[in-house]
């Protein structure tokens, strides 16, 4: 728990390392919210290194005894639905798949064969082309409830909208889903 | 009771499901049931598929990270005033106040021979405001041996570290004339990078910043002001406890 160790204080009193530590700590995490946002490598680290940009800026307004993984979380999400946002507004498309830019340790490290690769391949670009028709917010809740698994109360807070408003995004979310996928649920 | 709608069945998949009834109706309702197994399925397939970015991804994020943060506080110096400006002014004028303060004392003391205040409280006071003041120096060294050399002080920096430069200056003199030689050292050494940091052209050329690095690293001043630092913040932490220890021995 962040808020216990200090690290947060430590950093709005100016000690550098102290943030560093927090970076470090938290990249993973951020990096995989990222990642789940927006579906491409090259957008989640540049999400990343914008939540920690502005969570930087930010930090004299953090309450030291809060939950610091929590509130970089939140910031992630808004840098991810600004990233959608942008990408929309340029009417670009990235495939899921497209990992260009990755590192060698960064590819996939499970490779159960070719066929459950292809599969697999295939499922996410399913996936990608029905969460890439809904709306930065929508995409957004389906997300922190699918993968992040946060209640939609919480993902109301974060998203400062109703919860409500949350549930019809799953709901959209999960329609478009099974519209993409829905052939791949039965084998023939 | 009706079919369990679609939605219904999304946040009972996800266990946000409050109407009553509805695992008794998927019991004894085949269709329902058979449209919950297949949305289950559909949703089971939506699996994480992370690329694993490795141990040292932390380590990576932060070296891209640190020049942006830099840029972004537009000060090669001085990190806390990043952080929080009018807290680090503040107390750099509070360590300014306190030095001269016991510098005067210790003067007075010289000069007259008398002084109301105890050699006891003094000391811990000195030693309790030099801690805080090498902690400040600290951040400041660090930030200038990790910064890029293209990078200028702003006014507000160079103001900082000149503050800092007489800060030192009055510690200095107060430890020398207490006889605390160890932290007057530490004092002393420092006392010239940062004149030499205060003297430096903005931008700094990076042989002038290699050069000062050099000199703070071979000198191990880091180091020297970080332990002395910490000694002097310790030292006063415990001062309480032989007044416990009393008490029990009263008890006893």
């Amino acid at each position: 728990m962040e808020g216990t160790d200090g690290a947060a204080a430590r950093a709005q009193e100016g000690e550098s390392e102290a943030f560093r530590d927090l970076v470090e700590r938290h990249s993973d995490r951020v990096f995989r919210l990222a990642f789940r946002m927006t579906g491409n490598a090259h957008d989640a680290e540049d999400v990343v290194q914008e939540t920690f940009l502005r969570a930087y800026r930010a930090l004299s307004r953090f309450d030291a005894r809060a939950d610091f993984a929590t509130w970089v979380h939140r910031i992630a999400v808004n840098c991810a639905i600004d990233v959608l946002r942008a990408r929309k507004r340029r009417g670009e498309f990235r495939r899921a798949d497209d990992a260009g830019g990755l590192e060698p340790d960064a590819l996939p490290s499970r490779n159960p064969g070719p066929e459950a690769d292809a599969l697999r391949a295939e499922t996410r670009r399913g996936v990608e082309t029905a969460l890439g028709t809904l709306s930065a917010k929508e995409r957004a809740a389906f997300v922190l409830r699918h993968f992040e698994q946060m209640s939609v109360e919480e993902i109301a807070r974060t998203l400062q909208v109703g919860s409500g408003a949350v549930k019809q995004s799953v709901f959209r979310a999960v329609r478009k889903l099974r519209r993409e996928l829905a052939p791949q649920e039965r084998p023939a | 009771m009706n079919h369990v709608s679609d939605e219904q069945l999304v946040l009972l998949y996800y266990g946000e499901a409050t109407e009553p009834g509805l695992e008794t109706h998927l019991a004894g309702c085949p269709t329902c049931r058979g449209a919950r197994d297949s949305l289950r399925a559909l949703l089971d397939s939506v699996r994480d598929d992370v690329p694993e970015r490795g141990a040292a991804y932390g380590a990576r994020v932060w070296e891209r990270l640190a020049p942006r943060l830099r840029e972004s506080t537009g000060a090669r110096v001085i990190r806390p005033s990043a952080f929080a400006p009018r807290f680090a002014l503040a107390a750099i004028a509070a360590s300014v106040l306190v030095a001269a303060f016991l510098a005067g004392r210790f003067w007075q003391q010289a000069d007259k021979g008398a002084d109301p205040i105890s050699a006891s409280s003094r000391e811990r006071v000195l030693h309790l405001a030099v801690g805080d003041h090498l902690q400040r120096s600290q951040t400041m060294l660090t930030e200038l041996v990790n910064s890029s050399a293209t990078e200028p002080v702003s006014a507000r920096g160079q103001e900082r570290v000149e503050e800092l430069v007489s800060t030192n200056r009055l510690y200095r003199q107060t430890a020398s004339r207490s006889g605390d030689a160890a932290v007057a050292e530490v004092l002393e050494q420092l006392e010239r990078v940062l004149v030499e940091v205060a003297r430096s052209p903005s931008p700094l050329s990076a042989q002038e910043q290699d050069s000062l690095r050099r000199r703070i690293e071979g000198q191990g001043l880091l180091f020297k002001v970080r332990v002395m630092g910490a000694r002097l913040r310790e030292q006063e932490r415990p001062r309480e406890l032989p007044v416990a220890d009393n008490r029990e021995r009263k008890r006893t």
